[in-house]
């Protein structure tokens, strides 16, 4: 008799081994660009390292982002019953990735959204959850520096493959100013 | 009357101490200074000892208190061989679940949930992170039998 698994039943994980796995990604991507650019012999070795483990963490948002638009509008049909939504305007779209993303990825919607209505959005996170609980024993000026260096890319990634799976070029980046409030500054062409 | 609070790791090393007993707020002087001096190796010793002879003496025996004339110490001891002792006064009841929230609650969000602290404490490192610290003051000073 043949197994039979309901994958979307239990969508569930653990939340805590997420977030043990998020932290290891922002760490790994740091080592192995470290490493890798030890073989290379570069000339400018810290800023090839920076850039270089940005774009890795960068790439694992992007291939997720890419991903999770499908998933969402499964799941939401699913509870509604109506079809696939389609979005006509772009400013519709950021409200989709503010409120039905930002609350299946990380619990919360994002607090504030501003547009100049052409190609420019910043969508504000008062409290970023990924970022909520770094505390560098260094100090807060520290944990500042690791999180701008470390932990932002990801997120900025996830974004960047969203817009693109809904076809929308754009250039994503994240500030934190006001620890732990991040804001993401898009770019699109439309 | 609760007089300090200790951690040690499983490499048997001290990496937390906080005295309470003058009532002075977090700093240098009251935080991680007795971290290598004899007190905090013979505080180990003893609770070493003492929890190896119970788990001796009965199966699956855990030492959770024991009080002298002049002070009482609650242990806890985590499954990562994390060791959280307070000192407090002979009188004091039980205080095994402030122990358990300074570890659920407080060392596990800030500590173990915390991207940039050390997930190993090498030879020499203790817990300087201002959030540990604060929150940990709180609890403690908060418990009903802090005075």
């Amino acid at each position: 008799m043949p197994l039979e698994y309901d994958l979307l039943a239990d969508n569930t994980i653990n939340k805590s081994c997420l977030e043990y796995l998020l932290i290891e990604t922002a760490s790994i991507s740091h080592e192995a660009t470290v490493q890798v650019c030890d073989n290379e012999n570069v000339r400018d070795h810290e800023q090839a390292t920076a850039s270089a483990e940005g774009n890795l963490t960068e790439e694992i948002g992007y291939n997720i982002g890419l991903k999770l638009v499908d998933y969402l509008l499964y799941l939401q049909k699913g509870k509604n019953g109506t079809g696939t939504p389609k979005f006509d305007q772009v400013v519709n779209i950021m409200k989709f990735v503010c409120k039905n993303v930002w609350e299946s990825l990380f619990g919360r919607q994002i607090d504030n959204l501003r547009t100049n209505h052409r190609g420019t959005y910043v969508l504000v996170d008062r409290s970023f959850t990924m970022i909520s609980r770094l505390d560098s024993p260094l100090g807060v000026q520290d944990t500042l520096n690791q999180t701008r260096k470390h932990y932002l890319w990801y997120p900025c990634g996830i974004i960047r493959g969203l817009l693109e799976s809904l076809d929308i070029d754009s250039t994503v980046q994240a500030e934190v100013t006001e620890f732990p409030s991040v804001s993401f500054h898009i770019q699109t062409s439309k | 009357m609760i007089y300090s609070f200790w951690i040690f790791d499983r490499h048997c090393n001290c990496i937390y101490n906080r005295d309470f007993a003058q009532h002075k707020p977090a700093s240098k002087d009251t935080v991680n200074r007795n971290n290598d001096k004899d007190e905090a190796k013979l505080l180990f010793g003893a609770i070493f000892s003492m929890s190896r002879l119970s788990s001796k003496l009965s199966d699956g025996n855990v030492l959770q208190s024991f009080r002298t004339g002049k002070y009482k110490a609650h242990l806890k001891e985590t499954a990562t061989g994390l060791r959280f002792i307070l000192i407090s006064d002979s009188n004091v009841g039980d205080l095994s679940g402030l122990l358990n929230q300074l570890y659920s609650d407080l060392y596990l969000n800030t500590i173990v949930k915390n991207g940039l602290s050390p997930v190993d404490f090498k030879e020499g490192m203790v817990i300087k992170n201002m959030s540990f610290i604060n929150g940990a003051d709180e609890l403690i000073t908060q418990n009903g039998d802090f005075i």
